[in-house]
C-alpha cells in the first residue's frame, strides 16, 4: 500500500494540470525527498493538520518565520485549543464507530408519517401502525380537510369511508417539539394531548400506544418522524465526541473515558430521554442509571451539551447508548475494547486451531476445543458487560433482574416463557451442561462453583434444582455485577491501556503500523503516559515532537 | 526478504565467526610484504630472466600481526523510521480550503457542499458501512481535487475581484490588473504569500524555486489578446496550487 502511495504520488507530481506545460510541470513538482526532517513551515503545517485540522494562517507562518522555528508554545497553544479536542473525538470514533443508523429508537406506534394524500396539499403527519386502533382500517389516514371538534366534548368527528372502510376524522395544525414556531398538519386522533386513557394508563407510557384515546401528546412530544429519530441518532453518537471532547479539553485523565459516570446530553437527546423512551420497552430509562427528571427542562432545539452525572456502574464509553447498540452483543462490546484499546485482536494462530472431533460436547465456549483459543479470554471479560440487555441498552437492576428468577427458570420446563426471560436469562439448553442453569441470568452460565457442579447437574434431571446465588464465587460475583469497570481498571494496572493508547497515537499521527524495534519507544511512552497522570496532551506532545513524527519521506 | 531475515543473517554470520576462533578480525599491517612472482612465457624478449626458483628456500614469510581488537556492533543502531508523507482527510481538506480561500467552497449543480456530498466517496469512513478511512491520493482523489480546483479558484478570483483591497485573500500584495510588466516585484511577492498560504512553503525573494511559478503565471496570463489577462494567471496558479501535492500531503 505504501509502495502505491509513492508510485501515486510520483505520478501526481509528474501530471500538474490546467495548462501547465510538461517542462513547468516537472520543474514546479517539488515532490519531497525521502526522509526529510520537517523543520520550520513545514512542521508547522503538519502539526496544525493533525493537532487543529487545518493549516496555520500566514500570520502564524510568518510568527514561526521571526522566531526561527516552530516554539513550544506553539505546540502548547495547539494542544490547548478546542480544535485539539475535536480532533482527538474524530479519532476516536475510529476506534468507537460511535454512530447507528438503521437502529429503531422508539416503538414504530410512535412514528409519524406523512399522510399519502392524492391532493396537492401538504400532507398531515399520522402513525401508520395505530390507524387500525384509531380508524378501524390498517394504514388509513385521516381525511385531508380540518378536522371538525365539539368546543363542549372535545370529541372529534368521524365520516365513514366506505373506500376504505374507516372511519375517518380531520387534520388539526399543531406547533411541533422540533420546530415550535411552525405548525404542521397532523391526523387529530394522532395529535391528541390526553394524559391519560379511560383507564388510567399514562399515554406516555408503552402503554399509552395501544389506547384508542391517546396520541402524541403535547406538541407531538412523545412521538417522532423519521427526521427526529434520526437527529435523536446522531445525537447518541455525538454525546459521546462531546465526552472525549470535554475530557482532553478540562485535561482530565485519559481514563475517564472508560470510569466516568458522566454523560452528556443536548435538546434531542433529552428529549428522547424524557418524553420518548418510555414508550419502548426495549431501552427504557431506568431511574437509578439515569434520572430523567434532570433532562425534562432542556428544550429539544438546544444545541447545548449539559452533563448529568448517571449511577455507579456507568462506564463512559463502554456503556454509553450507542457503543451498547453500536456493539450488540456482550462479546462484541468487548472485543471492540481489546480490539481498538489494548491493541489485542481476537485472531486464530497462523497454523489454524488444533480441533479434535471425537470430543464430548462442550457447551461452554471456554473449554471447548479451538473455541477456548479466544473464549477463554474473550467470554470471562464479556460478562462485565452481563447487566446490559443484548440487542438493547437497558441496564438491568439487581432488584428486577437477580442472578436467578423461579419464572424464568420454572418456564424453561413448562414453556410460556417471557421476552424478560428469553433474553436475559438461560430458558434453553440441550444438553445438561446447560440446562443445570435454567432459570440464572445468562452471564452467569458456567460461572458456578465447578465442585458443585456435578452434584448439581446429578440433581437437576430429578429435582429442578432452584438457582442460589450463593453457588456463586464472591470474585465471579463481582466480575459481573461491577461491571466494565474491573475490565478497565485491571487494564490500567498491568499497562495495557497506556500502552494501548500509545499505539493508537503513534498510528494516528506517525501513520504507519509499530514495529518490532518501536518496542523500548513505546515503553517509555507508555511509562511517561502512566506517570503523567494519563495526561493525552503529554503523550501527544510526546509524539509530534519525536524523530519518529518530525522525519517525512 | 525481511529486514530481520537479514539482521539474523548478520547476526548468525557474527556468530559463526565466534565460534571459529574469529572473534577479532585480523588486521594487515603496512609493511607486510607481498609475493608477486611473474611466470616468464617467453612472449618478451626485452624483460630479463627471472631468477632460477629453488624449492629448497622459498621466500621469507611475511610478517602478519593481529591489531587490537575493535567493538563491531552486529545489529545497526535503532533509528525511527521515518513516517510517510500522509494525505489530508476530507475534514481537515474542506477545512484547508474553507481557510486558504477565505470561505470558498465547492458547490455543485444542486447547491449543495460537494465536498461534504462526495466525503464517503473519498474515503470519509460512515462507521455503518465503512470503518476504515481511506487517505490514499488515489486517481479518483486526484480527479475530484481537480474538479474541486477548477470550481473554486473560479469562484475565488471572481470574489477578490469584487473585494476591496482590504478584504482580499489571495490578490494581497498584487492588484488583479498587475503584471509580471507592470509590478513585477508586486507580482513576485504575491507568488511567495501564496506558496505559503497554500503550500506552507516560505520562499526567500531571490529564491530560484521562484522563476518556475512566476513563468507559469506568465504563461497563464497569455491569452489571444494584446493584453495579458492576469485574472487568468492568477487562476491556472491557484489551481496549480490546489493540485499539487505539496498542498493536499504533509
Amino acid at each position: 500500500m505504501i509502495h502505491l502511495r509513492r508510485v501515486t504520488l510520483a505520478a501526481m507530481c509528474g501530471a500538474l494540470a490546467f495548462g501547465t506545460t510538461g517542462a513547468q510541470a516537472e520543474e514546479l513538482a517539488h515532490c519531497p525527498q525521502p526522509s526529510v526532517a520537517a523543520e520550520g513551515h513545514h512542521y508547522l503545517r503538519a502539526l496544525s493538520l493533525d493537532l487543529r485540522g487545518v493549516v496555520p494562517s500566514v500570520e502564524e507562518h510568518d510568527a514561526v518565520q521571526l522566531a526561527g522555528g516552530v516554539t513550544d508554545a506553539v505546540i502548547d497553544a495547539y494542544l490547548d485549543s478546542p480544535a485539539f479536542a475535536r480532533q482527538v473525538a474524530r479519532f476516536h470514533r475510529s476506534l468507537l464507530w460511535n454512530r447507528v443508523t438503521d437502529t429503531a429508537l422508539v416503538h414504530r406506534r410512535a412514528v409519524l408519517t406523512p399522510t399519502p394524500f392524492d391532493t396537492p396539499n401538504a400532507p398531515a403527519l399520522y402513525s401508520r401502525w395505530r390507524a387500525g386502533m384509531l380508524r378501524g382500517a390498517q394504514f388509513v389516514a385521516c381525511l385531508d380537510e380540518p378536522a371538525t371538534v365539539d368546543p363542549a366534548t372535545g370529541q372529534i368527528a368521524t365520516v365513514w369511508d366506505a373506500d376504505t372502510g374507516a372511519f375517518r376524522e380531520g387534520w388539526l395544525e399543531v406547533s411541533p417539539y422540533w420546530a415550535p414556531e411552525t405548525t404542521v398538519k397532523v391526523c387529530a386522533f394522532d395529535a391528541s394531548a390526553v394524559a391519560s386513557a379511560a383507564d388510567g394508563v399514562s399515554c406516555k407510557s408503552r402503554e399509552g400506544l395501544l389506547r384508542a384515546q391517546c396520541g402524541c401528546g403535547p406538541a407531538l412530544s412523545w412521538c417522532v418522524t423519521s427526521e427526529t429519530e434520526q437527529v435523536m441518532r446522531d445525537a447518541l453518537g455525538a454525546a459521546v465526541d462531546t465526552l472525549v471532547e470535554k475530557v482532553i479539553a478540562a485535561d482530565q485523565p485519559y481514563t475517564d473515558l472508560f470510569l466516568s459516570n458522566v454523560s452528556y446530553f443536548n435538546g434531542p437527546l433529552a428529549h428522547y430521554w424524557y418524553h420518548v423512551a418510555q414508550r419502548y420497552d426495549l431501552y427504557p430509562a431506568h431511574s437509578e442509571m439515569l434520572s430523567v427528571g434532570l433532562l425534562a427542562d432542556i428544550d429539544y432545539t438546544s444545541d447545548t451539551w449539559v452533563p448529568v452525572e448517571q449511577g455507579p456502574q456507568h462506564t463512559g464509553v463502554l456503556t454509553s447508548a450507542v457503543y451498547l447498540l453500536r456493539f450488540t452483543s456482550n462479546r462484541r462490546r468487548a472485543r471492540r475494547y481489546f480490539e481498538a484499546f489494548l491493541g489485542q485482536p481476537f485472531v486464530p494462530p497462523s497454523g489454524g486451531l488444533d480441533i479434535d472431533a471425537a470430543a464430548p460436547a462442550e457447551p461452554d465456549l471456554t473449554k471447548k476445543d479451538g473455541c477456548k483459543y479466544c473464549h477463554a479470554i474473550l467470554d470471562p471479560s464479556a460478562e462485565h458487560w452481563g447487566r446490559w440487555t443484548q440487542f438493547g441498552m437497558q441496564y438491568l437492576q439487581p432488584e428486577t433482574h437477580p442472578p436467578c428468577r423461579a419464572d424464568c427458570l420454572a418456564c424453561a420446563y413448562e414453556g410460556g416463557c417471557s421476552q424478560d426471560c428469553i433474553s436475559n436469562y438461560v430458558t434453553q439448553g440441550v444438553l445438561s451442561k446447560e440446562s443445570v442453569f435454567f432459570g440464572w441470568l445468562k452471564p452467569y452460565q458456567f460461572n458456578v462453583e465447578a465442585a458443585l457442579l456435578d452434584a448439581l447437574a446429578a440433581e437437576a434431571e430429578a429435582t429442578k434444582v432452584v438457582c442460589e446465588p450463593q453457588l456463586v464465587a464472591q470474585s465471579e460475583l463481582d466480575h459481573i455485577e461491577l461491571g466494565p469497570k474491573i475490565l478497565v481498571k485491571r487494564t490500567v494496572v498491568d499497562g495495557r491501556l497506556a500502552r494501548g493508547a500509545v499505539t493508537n497515537v503513534i498510528r494516528w499521527l506517525v501513520g504507519t503500523a509499530t514495529n518490532p524495534d518501536d518496542g523500548p519507544w513505546i515503553d517509555a511512552l507508555a511509562q511517561a503516559f502512566a506517570t503523567s497522570g494519563y495526561d493525552y496532551k503529554v503523550l501527544v506532545r510526546s509524539v509530534v515532537t519525536s524523530e519518529r513524527y518530525r522525519r517525512v519521506q | 526478504m525481511s529486514l530481520a531475515f537479514i539482521r539474523g543473517g548478520v547476526i548468525g554470520l557474527g556468530a559463526a565467526l565466534i565460534m571459529a576462533g574469529c572473534s577479532d578480525p585480523p588486521v594487515v599491517t603496512a609493511d607486510a610484504t607481498i609475493d608477486l612472482t611473474v611466470v616468464d612465457d617467453g612472449a618478451s624478449e626485452a624483460a630479463p630472466p627471472p631468477p632460477p626458483v629453488d624449492a629448497a628456500s622459498p621466500p621469507e614469510p611475511a610478517e602478519v600481526r593481529v591489531g587490537d581488537p575493535t567493538p563491531v556492533p552486529l545489529v545497526p543502531p535503532y533509528e525511527p523510521a521515518p513516517r510517510d508523507r500522509k494525505r489530508m482527510n476530507i475534514d481537515q481538506l474542506w477545512a484547508t480550503v474553507d481557510r486558504v480561500t477565505g470561505g470558498v467552497h465547492w458547490i455543485d449543480a444542486t447547491g449543495e457542499d460537494a465536498l461534504v456530498e462526495k466525503a464517503s466517496l473519498l474515503g470519509k469512513p460512515d462507521f455503518v458501512d465503512t470503518t476504515q478511512e481511506v487517505d490514499e491520493p488515489d486517481l479518483l482523489f486526484d480527479k475530484q481535487l481537480g474538479d474541486l480546483a477548477r470550481s473554486v479558484c473560479v469562484e475565488l478570483m471572481a470574489k477578490e475581484q469584487g473585494s476591496a483591497p482590504g478584504d482580499r485573500v489571495f490578490l494581497v500584495h498584487a492588484a488583479p490588473t498587475d503584471t509580471s510588466s507592470s509590478a513585477p516585484s508586486a507580482i513576485a511577492e504575491n507568488m511567495r504569500r501564496v506558496l505559503l498560504r497554500f503550500h506552507g512553503t516560505y520562499l526567500t525573494a531571490d529564491s530560484p524555486e521562484l522563476a518556475p511559478w512566476l513563468g507559469l503565471f506568465d504563461q497563464l496570463s497569455q491569452t489571444d489578446a494584446p493584453a495579458p489577462d492576469p485574472i487568468q494567471g492568477w487562476t491556472g496558479i491557484c489551481v496549480t496550487l490546489m493540485s499539487h501535492p505539496n498542498f493536499f500531503t504533509y
